[in-house]
């Protein structure tokens, strides 16, 4: 099967869309220089959007009128009032020594907070936000019988006239959006009600959801959220002198109690936020990657030697941890299913060399590089270990009996007889006379165990990027060779095809193959009787046919949806994503639906229970990037479109 | 009556905060209700969870943002409760008083197109429009009082603006229809008079 690009792009309506959006925005606050320009650029060629903005104008002065009969309050209202809170203070004063005599002290000191005021009120202000983030997930809407000091903070429900299409079982999506005054936003927004596909109007995704403020430095090139939702890790890149970083920043745990205690239970989180599930498992140990059998050496160099100290710098937000600096993610960045680890792969931010795989024990002051082969790509986790992919570069064989470049560069043949395929080889960009390593290469894919390092190598050639399904028994990869790309050293899909092929972890038979479509792919010495060795096993299916610059795939938790996203260059975070239906049982494609064709998206997607999020690319004429969830209940689906920003992170 | 020093400064600043702002606060519950008798009753309910949530505001120059939040909050929470017992008739009357000489006059200054338009858009819309243009709140403030992004309260506003004037048009329409209708009623026999 082969998922096709599509466009359905309406960028015409998306500029009046934009117009009316700044018209109005205007006429609340000044707008930036840009959108001032491109707003009046606009205005003057569309007379709709004069119009829109004339009315405007027309039902602001006609609302301003309602000034002149500004409502009195009843002269009664001061004496009611005063009495009330009079009447609250009496009710707080014994409740409070109630509570003073059971904890045998005086009620103001345990209520005076141990922090100082103001920290302790903003810890408060946050746990308000973070209780209200999850109270409609936790706590069903109050029927008429609630008391009104029991719902002091409990946000409304969505205006549900704008909204069809409820998702019973979804998970949340979660972004980070620039706010005011150089701060930046995380909002989790659920996604339990979606908008029909057929309803051009609807609610914008995250119009009812609070954010919460996060110090995030001045402009992340990605952000990643901790499984237990207690730290951020924020990407930067490198721009002139200053070094690429990666740091983590705490978020404030989740409170017990989605709202505060409208009384005088003062809470306030004397803990400091952390990871409470941090494993006890001594740091690895570094050691140079374990080579498998038949493969090319191993790496000499001691992988502590490029491990990555961190430096105390002016753009890193203050109470941020520094791991890593002077280096540029390539690909993903993401947490063990238990948080325990960060994994990813990155290289110099001056492209000097090519990618080698960090792992960062939380906790740790600092990532360390485990390979130093630098040609190492992280891709996920699997089973609490890490699949990752290296390239051996094809070697020309030198013979002086016939001209140059012959090449040994069947996949067929072991990269092992590849020989100095070792990075201290230095790749030469062009083979010569003599022999040496081509801009081809084989990827090898291999498991490595965070704590101990040990390796389990996948035998099967020209695997780049597995990524395995919830149950194990399917995976989505490149089934090729990889070319190194010219502007930066690094390697990116050649002669093959992005596919989804059965799985062998290795200990378990291997389910059967779904369709048979492409021979020329398969194992050549598949035996259904033979043990089944780890990694794909018998036909493919092409998803995507070669050539690609870049991918990404990942699979929902059921294992019946896969996403795949084609990128259009080799490092930019552009390209298109599909979502392809699966058949969970035999790994098969339905091809009778097609709900996501191929729509214009940043890298970084999400997929998760029940919905798939990306971001959309900001249009070349300034149009601002929106997240966009798509979320099914069996094969039905529905959408939810976000709120226009500059720079929107999707999180999760 | 002992109190602590905290509830000496929440009970000071609460009754600073109500001589300040209980006008406009009343204000906007009359305009988001359209029932003042209930409007006064909450905006006490307002003032109440202030003082009860004072350890919540972060900053003092923040607070005028933070009541109207609460009272946002209040108002919000009471038009759900009127969505969940709508089957059940409800008005000022039906505590057994007869309505206001006030309740009268607000009822009349509630009932032109642009009223009726306002309450026919979303609670939260309505809300943006109010606060914005009628108590002239920042798009910080705004946010703020709607528990939203920055962001998320400008799209509101924005959504506010086109549902309002859709709402607006939908008026006219029914005023013209109406006007229509007297002409093909009375105009006739008006004529016939002639």
């Amino acid at each position: 099967m082969t998922t096709p690009f599509r466009r359905r792009h309406h960028d015409d309506e998306s500029a009046h869309d934009r117009a009316r959006a700044l018209t109005a925005t205007e006429m609340l606050e000044p707008l930036d220089e840009i959108q001032t320009v491109w707003l009046a650029g606009h205005l003057e060629g569309c007379a709709e959007c004069r119009n829109d903005r004339e009315a405007y104008l027309a039902d602001r002065a006609l609302l301003r009128s309602l000034r002149d009969a500004t409502p009195e309050p009843p002269r009664d209202l001061r004496a009611r009032t005063m009495a009330a809170l009079d009447r609250e203070s009496l009710a707080r004063s014994k409740r409070g020594r109630a509570a003073g005599r059971t904890a045998g002290r005086p009620l103001s000191s345990h209520r005076r907070p141990q922090l100082p005021f103001g920290a302790a009120a903003g810890a408060l202000i946050v746990l308000v936000v973070v209780g209200a983030t999850f109270l409609p997930q936790l706590v069903p809407n109050r029927g008429p019988e609630s008391t009104p000091g029991g719902s002091d903070f409990a946000f409304g429900s969505p205006d549900l006239q704008a909204t069809a299409f409820p998702v019973p079982a979804v998970d949340d999506v979660g972004w980070v959006q620039p706010g005011l005054d150089g701060h930046w936003e995380l909002v989790l927004a659920d996604v339990t009600s979606l908008c029909p596909r057929t309803r051009p109007s609807c609610q914008p995704l995250g119009e009812d959801q609070p954010s919460r403020i996060v110090e995030l430095g001045s402009k992340p090139h990605g952000v990643t959220i901790s499984p237990t939702e207690t730290q951020l890790v924020v990407e930067t890149q490198g721009q002139g002198s200053a070094p690429g970083k990666i740091f983590v920043v705490s978020l404030p745990p989740e409170p017990d109690s989605p709202t505060p205690a409208p009384t005088d239970s003062t809470v306030a989180p004397t803990t400091t936020p952390g990871e409470t599930a941090a494993p006890t498992v001594v740091p690895p140990t570094v050691v140079p990657p374990t080579a498998a059998p038949g493969t090319a050496e191993p790496p000499t160099a001691e992988p502590s030697q490029v491990a990555i100290s961190p430096l105390p710098t002016t753009d890193v937000p203050r109470g941020a941890v520094e791991i890593a600096s002077g280096v540029t993610v390539v690909g993903e960045t993401l947490y063990s299913p238990d948080g325990a680890w960060l994994a990813f792969s990155a290289r110099p931010s001056d492209g000097s060399r090519g990618p080698d795989l960090y792992l960062w024990h939380v906790g740790e002051p600092t990532a360390i590089a485990v390979t130093d082969d630098h040609a190492t790509y992280f891709s996920t986790w699997l089973d609490g270990r890490i699949l990752a992919s290296r390239v051996e570069p094809v070697v020309l064989v030198a013979d002086p009996g016939t001209s140059p470049g012959v090449a040994d560069a069947t996949p067929e043949a072991s990269p092992a007889t590849s020989a100095d395929a070792t990075p201290e080889a230095s790749p030469a960009t062009t083979a010569d006379a003599t022999g040496g390593p081509t801009n081809v290469g084989h990827p090898m894919s291999f498991l490595l165990d965070p704590a101990t390092l040990t390796r389990a190598t996948i035998e099967q050639p020209d695997v780049w990027l597995p990524v395995v399904d919830p149950s194990g028994k399917f995976a989505a990869f490149w089934s090729g060779t990889v070319s190194r790309a010219t502007e930066v050293d690094d390697w990116q899909p050649a002669e093959g095809s992005l596919v989804l092929s059965p799985w062998s972890d290795g200990t378990t038979a291997a389910p059967t193959s779904p369709a048979p479509t492409d021979d020329a792919t398969a194992s050549p010495d598949e035996s259904p009787a033979a043990a089944p060795a780890l990694g794909p096993v018998g036909n493919h299916t092409e998803l995507v046919p070669g050539p690609v610059a870049a991918f990404r795939t990942n699979f929902d938790p059921t294992g019946s949806r896969l996403a795949v996203w084609v990128g259009d260059t080799i490092d930019g975070d552009v390209g298109r994503l599909h979502l392809v239906v699966l058949d969970p049982s035999t790994g098969g494609v339905d091809e009778s639906v097609a709900p996501l064709p191929g729509v214009p998206a940043l890298r970084r997607f999400s997929i998760d229970r029940g919905r798939l999020a990306w971001v959309t690319p900001s249009g070349q004429d300034g149009q601002d990037s929106s997240v966009q969830v798509l979320g099914w209940s069996g094969n039905e689906f529905g959408e939810m479109h976000g709120i226009p920003a500059k720079q929107m992170y999707l999180v999760r | 009556m002992t109190r602590t020093w905290e509830q000496d400064a929440a009970r000071t600043f609460v009754d600073a905060l109500f001589n300040k702002h209980q006008h406009e606060i009343f204000a906007y519950l009359v305009r988001m209700l359209r029932d003042p008798e209930l409007a006064a009753d909450l905006t006490q309910d307002a003032f109440v969870k202030a003082y009860k949530n004072y350890d919540t505001l972060e900053k003092d120059e923040n607070a005028r943002a933070w009541l109207y939040q609460i009272a946002h909050r209040v108002a919000l929470d009471e038009l759900r409760r009127r969505k969940i017992i709508r089957m059940i008739p409800w008005s000022g009357e039906a505590r057994g008083a007869a309505p206001s000489a006030e309740r009268l006059a607000m009822d009349l200054r509630l009932s032109g197109p642009l009223e009726r338009a306002l309450a026919s858009i979303p609670e939260r819309q309505r809300a943006a429009l109010l606060l914005a243009e009628l108590h002239d709140l920042t798009g910080l403030e705004l946010a703020a009082a709607m528990g939203v992004s920055h962001v998320a309260a400008r799209a509101i506003l924005t959504r506010a603006r086109e549902s309002l004037r859709r709402a607006l048009a939908a008026e006219q329409d029914a005023e013209r229809a109406a006007e229509l209708e007297r002409d093909s009623h009375y105009g006739p026999q008006a004529r016939s008079e002639r």
